[in-house]
């Protein structure tokens, strides 16, 4: 890298906490170079990593709402495309969504080559640019820690909107009542109030999860817990 | 299962598929058009967004250009008044001049001049304007004048100051003028070329003078000329 160490300049690209709802500030900055996008949106750079999670991701997708080759899928923060590039080979349809642009510039490079894949930027918290009822599977995947709850709620009532009758959702956090989830925690109360970072990461709840798809009208609503010690929010659309 | 009855399902099978595949083809089609109507939308809302704010501009520089106008008929007509005073007066001195006591008081009497700038600073060669005319009857003892100035030799400016009678007021340079600069071009010496100054007025009429000083630390004149303060 010309410019220095991935690390150092992702540490320098960090907002403050009081910034976090600015996401698509938040996020642009930490993905101005594609090596510190990697990090900020999975916390390592090599290639390898990404396979190797992405295929988790995809299994774990794939035991909680299934994956059908005629699902038109759409992700919610794709970053740089680490699921997608996988996905997009085993299902219809892949649409990457993304409130940063440069996150996205990112997947387009690496996703060159993919037909059935449409990247698109989002203009804020939520799917407006997406028409009601046309998506067969919407899933968020290690994005709800780095958002308030509020918007956590937006995007389940977003999946609910866009999603067909019939239709999947899927999203996941770290769960606080784990040894992972109060780890994540501890690290995030130990910072000086005034240095906490704005894409600082925060827990669920399995309760918190299943009053976001109560509310937003899914129907055979479960909370998986998984062996990367995330937990999973999935419903179906009723029809 | 027979055959028949395999060849069935086989067949309900690739039909199913084929539904659902047309059906995942015409939801696409139909989410990737709205993504492009959206967008069109938003640029759209976007746009009229940008007149809206520009059409507001332009009402409140209406508005200005409004008030000037109603500032400067007043100060036509307060003008109309003067010289019907100076008409009158000097009416009066012609009379006077005819009378026997006229070789007594000429004597003494001067007529008023206008009082020299005490800078002493020359005329100095400017391209400027001013947002804020001085070509006016003051109302207020204070004003507030805006504009820009270049010397057309390319000098830098340092200072500026504007200069009634012989008590200078001190004001602001260096701020940006970005339509002067997009209009005249890169000023290399002069990247802001913009101004500011409050000054005094007391009643009356008084020399006035806008001047900047150079990067070689002379102070040259931009304009000169009387001016009146003349409250309601």
């Amino acid at each position: 890298m010309e410019n220095g160490d991935p690390n150092r300049l992702w540490q320098d690209s960090v907002h403050a906490l009081g910034e976090r709802s600015n996401y698509k500030r938040i996020w642009n900055d930490q993905a101005a170079h594609p090596e510190v996008a990697k990090l900020a949106v999975a916390g390592y750079r090599e290639e390898a990593g990404f396979e190797a999670t992405a295929a988790d991701t995809i299994a774990t997708l794939r035991a909680t709402t299934g994956i059908s080759p005629y699902d038109i899928a759409l992700e919610i923060g794709c970053g740089v495309g680490r699921v997608g590039k996988h996905l997009a080979t085993q299902c219809y349809h892949w649409i990457g969504t993304d409130i940063s642009g440069e996150m996205l510039r990112h997947a387009s490079q690496r996703l060159q080559g993919l037909s059935n894949v449409t990247l698109l930027e989002l203009h804020t918290v939520g799917l407006s640019e997406i028409y009601s009822g046309t998506m067969d599977l919407v899933y968020c995947t290690i994005v709800f820690m780095h958002l308030f709850e509020w918007d956590r709620y937006r995007y389940v009532q977003e999946m609910a909107r866009v999603l067909r009758p019939g239709g999947r959702c899927y999203f996941d956090n770290i769960p606080l009542d784990s040894a992972h989830g109060w780890q994540v925690f501890s690290e995030g109360a130990a910072y000086p109030i005034h240095r906490r970072p704005a894409h600082m990461s925060m827990s669920s709840s399995r309760e918190e999860f299943r009053s976001y798809l109560t509310h937003a009208g899914f129907e055979d609503i479960r909370i998986h817990d998984l062996p990367s010690g995330l937990i999973a929010g999935t419903g179906r659309k009723p029809y | 299962m027979s055959n028949d009855s395999a060849d069935s399902v086989a067949r309900l099978a690739a039909q199913l598929d084929e539904v659902s595949r047309r059906d995942a083809a015409f939801r696409l089609k139909t989410a990737q058009e709205y993504v492009q109507v959206e967008a069109r939308q938003r640029e759209l809302e976007n746009k009229v967004h940008e007149l809206n704010a520009y059409v507001h501009q332009l009402h409140l520089e209406r508005d200005r250009l409004k008030s000037e106008v109603q500032a400067a008929h007043a100060d036509v007509e307060a003008f109309a008044w003067m010289l019907h005073d100076a008409e009158r007066d000097a009416a009066a001195l012609g009379t006077l001049r005819n009378s026997a006591i006229w070789p007594l008081v000429s004597a003494w009497a001067k007529s008023p001049k206008l009082p020299q700038v005490a800078t002493g600073a020359e005329a100095g060669d400017f391209d400027y304007f001013l947002h804020t005319s001085p070509y006016r009857l003051y109302r207020d003892t204070h004003f507030t004048l805006r504009g820009w100035l270049l010397p057309k030799n390319g000098q830098a400016v340092t200072g500026v100051r504007v200069a009634i009678d012989n008590k200078t007021f001190h004001g602001r340079s260096g701020i940006a003028e970005p339509d002067v600069i997009a209009q005249r071009g890169p000023q290399p010496k002069n990247p802001q070329p913009g101004f500011e100054i409050t000054f005094e007025i007391p009643l009356g009429r008084h020399a006035f003078s806008l001047e900047a000083q150079l990067d070689n630390g002379l102070w040259r004149a931009a304009l000169q000329m009387p001016v009146w303060c003349r409250p309601n």
